[in-house]
């Protein structure tokens, strides 16, 4: 269990929340709806062996299977199904790094010993997914050989969904491995097969200066893949947040109505045992239908704020400019970016100088930037080689911290 | 982020005359639309030759030019590939 990761798949996500819902098409020729264009966005086994696949045209998948059952897709109740795994598995293993709806990598080496058994690991991390989405495990010493195992996991006689490569073993692995499951540019696979290259053991055999020197940074890291190179797992940052929600028996189909529930939450919200003392720099709104549709405002407070007052003005032009998907049939408040309230209190007798005070205010506005976009927009030029005579190489500009 | 060069060149449509001297350049308008501009003289000119020893040769011939708008612009011809690039010097 040396530096070993872990990939937790659950195979067509969207299909297999649907099919959870309702087992009796389990079998069957099923296909999900993309939310946002009239193609498949995703097949089950059934519907692929008559030739439907994913990208593909409703119609044409239609054609190409006459009892195909097309569900609408409720990316919603996707997206909620994915955060509950994540935060199951983060109980059991701290570091998760989410890789798209239902893929996530969880870091093993260093929880291995406090668990009896490798296989009572994997069966808790398994446990973190009900067992009705049919989760897959691999596990191997880096992302993409734990990634490939996890899609390997089934059918093959592997107890439990799991599949597991160790170091040694990875060659042996990844020989007869289609180049086509590269995580790298379709165009480089292209270009593969174009030179009759089609399995990763075939690359595996050209000289590693070939392939940098033939695709650069791509090259690069087809080498970094073959080689092993350790690709940490990336946990996702942890935010501190409160999140309420109200679902409504009959959907609000009215704006007054939605209005006055949206104060409502609110109320609850701050009311959050964890939100007493604390101000928040994020409110997020999200109003979700019947169909599973969804519709999502975030608004970056100018201050941290926990006043109801003060988050109702920014709270309420959201949704009365909001073009809702259909009634509403859901709708919850979330507070992110929680930190403790300092107090404000105005000056009687300025003690800061103008400058002072300024570089406070351009503080602020960077920390508002930061909180809306994730990450600072403000740079700072550095001199590189001011005494240069090409204009560019002078000054270049860096992220300001 | 890593740093990122500033007063990067942008690559300009250019007529030149008979002695290869710009006559006129196009500068985008208000609507982002490029319109060339004539050229009323040229005001200056240098020429910037680096990196000839490595695999990456730099040769570039500058002119400062005046406008028949009155504005003032820095433009170069890269030798190596014979395009426009106007930049702030």
């Amino acid at each position: 269990m040396e530096d070993m990761i872990g990939c937790l798949v659950v195979p067509r996500f969207p299909l297999a929340c649907e099919l959870a819902d309702r087992p009796e098409l389990w079998g069957r020729p099923v296909a999900v709806a993309h939310p946002d264009s009239r193609a498949v966005w995703s097949a089950s086994p059934a519907a692929a062996a008559e030739g439907v696949l994913e990208g593909q045209r409703l119609s044409e998948a239609m054609g190409r299977c006459p009892p195909l059952v097309v569900l609408d897709a409720r990316p919603a109740r996707y997206e909620a199904r994915d955060a509950a795994i994540l935060d199951a598995l983060e109980r059991v293993v701290p570091g998760v790094e989410p890789a798209g709806l239902g893929t996530a990598y969880v870091e093993l080496a260093s929880f291995a010993r406090c668990y009896r058994s490798p296989a009572a690991l994997h069966a808790a991390l398994l446990g973190c997914v009900p067992s009705e989405l049919r989760p897959r495990l691999g596990v191997g010493p880096t992302k993409f050989v734990a990634g490939l195992a996890a899609s390997q996991a089934a059918g093959q006689g592997h107890s439990r969904n799991v599949m597991v490569v160790d170091e040694a073993g990875v060659a042996v692995f990844i020989t007869p491995v289609p180049v086509t499951a590269l995580p790298v540019e379709a165009e480089l696979i292209r270009r593969l097969r174009l030179v009759g290259i089609t399995t990763v053991g075939q690359l595996a055999a050209l000289p590693r200066h070939a392939l940098v020197a033939q695709f650069g940074a791509q090259g690069k890291r087809l080498v970094a893949l073959l080689d092993g190179a350790a690709e940490p797992v990336r946990p996702r940052p942890r935010e501190e947040h409160v999140r309420e929600r109200l679902a409504f028996p009959e959907p609000l189909t009215s704006r007054e109505a939605v209005l006055a529930a949206a104060g409502q939450v609110l109320r609850r919200v701050l009311r959050h045992p964890r939100q007493r003392g604390r101000v928040a720099r994020q409110l997020v709104v999200r109003a979700e239908t019947e169909q599973g549709k969804r519709w999502e405002s975030r608004v970056t407070l100018r201050h941290a704020r926990c006043d109801r007052d003060g988050l109702w003005v920014t709270l309420a032009p959201a949704l009365e400019r909001a073009s809702l998907p259909g009634p509403v049939s859901e709708l919850s408040i979330e507070l992110r970016g929680l930190r403790p309230s300092r107090g404000w209190q105005g000056e009687l007798l300025p003690t800061r100088s103008a400058s002072a005070e300024r570089r406070e205010r351009i503080e602020e506005g960077m920390r508002q930037l930061q909180a809306r976009f994730g990450r600072s927009l403000v740079g700072r030029m550095v001199p590189v080689e001011p005494w240069s005579r090409i204009p560019e190489r002078r000054w270049a500009l860096v992220e300001l911290e | 982020m890593t740093p990122r060069p500033l007063n990067a060149p942008v690559c300009i449509p250019v007529q030149v005359g008979p002695a290869g001297v710009p006559q006129a350049i196009g500068l985008p308008g208000p609507q982002g639309r490029r319109r060339p501009v004539p050229v009323t003289r040229v005001a200056e000119r240098w020429r910037i030759d680096e990196g000839w020893w490595g695999p990456n040769p730099l040769s570039r011939l500058y002119y400062r030019l005046v406008l028949a708008d009155g504005r003032l612009v820095t433009v170069y011809r890269d030798l190596g590939d014979e395009t426009w690039w106007a930049q702030r010097s």
